[in-house]
């Protein structure tokens, strides 16, 4: 429905695509506790692409009962996904943490955000991370 | 219905459009020729009284004459009247004026800036609360906007009155303690430097409008220009109790100065208000304590009433605060959360309606979006839209307006017709 690309390392137009998510959600209507949800999340897997991977994709669905949300990288692919979830783990390089990111909370507040969380990932290949968030 | 102080005079109106352009939250169209306002948009910042060449928008106000109503009459003023006149360090000729002009007692807003910042330390100190940052209750056209169009950030609001509301409940009940005299025959009056506090903000249940009527700040000083040309006035000495920070607070939002320990901001301007108010949606506001926001440049000395500059009216203002204590020991009336009603709760009040038809949402905004892709998108506003995306919101919402109101839209059509007939 929407469909937006991320640049790995463009630390500067991270975020932008959840504008645009936000405002169309307000427009729509949606309750602002589901909104804050997604953004958060969006924003997350977003920011793991710009930090992890060189190129991607964001997809915003919306259906009647639920928004969808796909974030697609041809980057490195995570090779031990469960080491991944945990809380604080991150690979992030020192230049990464200096900027404010990289505190390994990403993937779980994706969880904790969403409904349902998918992860496909091959190391070398790439990651799809899909989001549900039911309303 | 909300009820705004801005009217548009039908009568002079040529339907120019700058108005349209001027307007922070898209709040007015032009219909047959003359601008309306849409309601449950406007936040009566004012930006479209500024823009108006013919000055066709102007704001409803009281008449000075309804203080006569009251036995008593008391009087909050904006400490930026003090910044209009040249002659400023005579703030106190300004202060004798409003006694002359029939207050039994006036008082500052900075009056309520000082009683409300040891409340609002509280809040700042409370390490539990993470509804970083608070937003201050000052601006009345920044609450109107946060309470129309963000209801995530409701929350950040501080649940305590303006410090003008304050400065009034302060007043009227200081003078009822000392005279002793019946509420009823006290009136209590604001001179306000714009047109967003010419009306009570809207406000939660339980909470009650402090002022009796409220004066526009252009009226008041034409009354004290003349005044001042008056010779046969005998100016008797006023004092005035204040501190120097809530003098640079209440007029410039000098918010920084007054909350030293703690991150504060001060934000003016609509449009930077707005655009951080996007940002704390987006939840990338993290690391400030305390946001002071203000409609107008540079604080309420850039308020629409005001008629100096506001960076020379900020330098008077300091000017005049420099003579002033850091610290005053205590106020001359204990006002606090037990005497004073200074607390308020803020409430949502949204522009789409919380029940709705989410299926039908979806479509009508697929539909908004389809028109849209079709639009020029230049915002030229000669449709009568203030933008490309509000008039395909119109043909599909308001639906007083069809594609062929676009003149690129209509033009194009009509050079097609012309190369079919000539072919
Ligand atoms: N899209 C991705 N591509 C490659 N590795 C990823 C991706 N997303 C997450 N990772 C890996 O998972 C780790 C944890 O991710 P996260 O919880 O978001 O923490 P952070 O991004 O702060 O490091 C990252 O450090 C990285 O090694
Ligand atoms: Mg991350």
């Amino acid at each position: 429905m929407m469909e937006f690309d991320i640049q790995g390392g463009d630390f500067l137009n991270a975020g932008e695509s959840s504008g645009v998510i936000k405002e169309y959600m307000k427009r729509i209507g949606l309750p602002h506790p589901f909104i804050r949800r997604v953004l958060i999340a969006a924003y997350e897997a977003e920011l793991n692409v710009v930090a992890h991977a060189q190129k991607g994709t964001l997809h915003f669905t919306m259906e009647e009962q639920r928004v969808i949300i796909t974030v697609k990288d041809t980057g490195p692919g995570i090779p031990d996904v469960e080491r991944a979830m945990q809380k604080g783990f991150s690979t992030a390089s020192s230049e990464v943490r200096e900027m404010g990111f990289g505190a390994g909370m990403g993937l779980p507040n994706m969880k904790q955000n969403s409904d349902t969380l998918t992860i496909n990932t091959e190391v070398g290949k790439g990651t799809e991370v899909i989001m549900e968030f039911m309303l | 219905m909300t009820e705004h102080s801005l009217v548009i005079d039908e009568d002079t109106c040529n339907g120019c459009t700058v108005c349209l352009r001027a307007c922070p939250t898209q709040a007015l169209i032009i219909r047959n020729g003359k601008a309306k306002l849409i309601n449950d948009r406007c936040i009566d910042c004012g930006e479209c009284v500024r823009a108006c060449p013919e000055k066709t928008i102007q704001s409803k106000r009281d008449q000075f004459e309804i203080i006569h109503n009251f036995k008593y009459k008391l009087l909050v003023y904006s400490p930026v009247i003090f910044a209009q006149f040249k002659d400023y360090h005579d703030y106190e000729k300004v202060l004798y004026l409003f006694r002359h002009m029939g207050f039994d007692d006036v008082a500052g807003v900075d009056t309520g800036g000082y009683i409300a910042a040891d409340i609002i330390r509280g809040f700042l100190k409370d390490k539990k609360n993470k509804k970083r940052p608070y937003i201050a209750t000052n601006c009345s056209a920044v609450c109107r906007l946060i309470q129309s169009k963000y209801a995530g950030l409701i929350e950040h609001v501080l649940p305590i009155r303006s410090i003008a509301d304050i400065a009034g409940e302060y007043l009227k009940l200081s003078f009822i303690n000392t005279h002793n005299v019946n509420p009823g025959e006290v009136g209590l009056f604001y001179i306000s430097p714009c047109p967003a506090k010419l009306i009570p903000a809207r406000q939660g249940e339980g909470c009650h409008n402090v002022f009796d009527g409220i004066f526009s700040m252009g009226d008041i000083y034409n009354k004290l220009m003349l005044l001042m040309d008056d010779n046969s006035i005998q100016y008797t000495r006023q004092e005035m109790t204040t501190t120097k920070f809530a003098l640079r607070w209440s007029s410039f939002g000098d918010v920084e100065h007054k909350f030293k320990d703690f991150t504060t901001l001060r934000i003016d301007g609509i449009k930077n208000v707005i655009r951080f108010l996007n940002r704390m949606e987006n939840g990338i506001v993290e690391d400030v304590d305390f946001v002071d926001m203000y409609s107008c440049d540079n604080g309420c000395v850039g308020g629409v009433f005001a008629k100096e500059d506001p960076h020379i009216a900020e330098y008077r203002i300091k000017r005049i605060a420099d003579k002033f204590p850091e610290k005053i020991d205590k106020t001359p009336f204990s006002c606090n959360e037990d005497t004073c009603n200074i607390r308020m709760k803020f409430k949502y009040d949204p522009r789409i309606p919380q029940k709705h038809d989410l299926k039908r949402a979806i479509q009508t905004q697929a539909e908004i979006e389809a028109l849209y892709k079709k639009l020029p998108k230049l915002d030229c506003a000669i449709c009568g839209s203030a933008t490309c995306y509000n008039f395909a919101e119109d043909i599909v919402l308001r639906k007083d307006v069809t594609i062929d109101d676009c003149p690129l839209i209509k033009n194009k059509k009509l050079e097609d017709l012309l190369k079919n007939v000539s072919s």
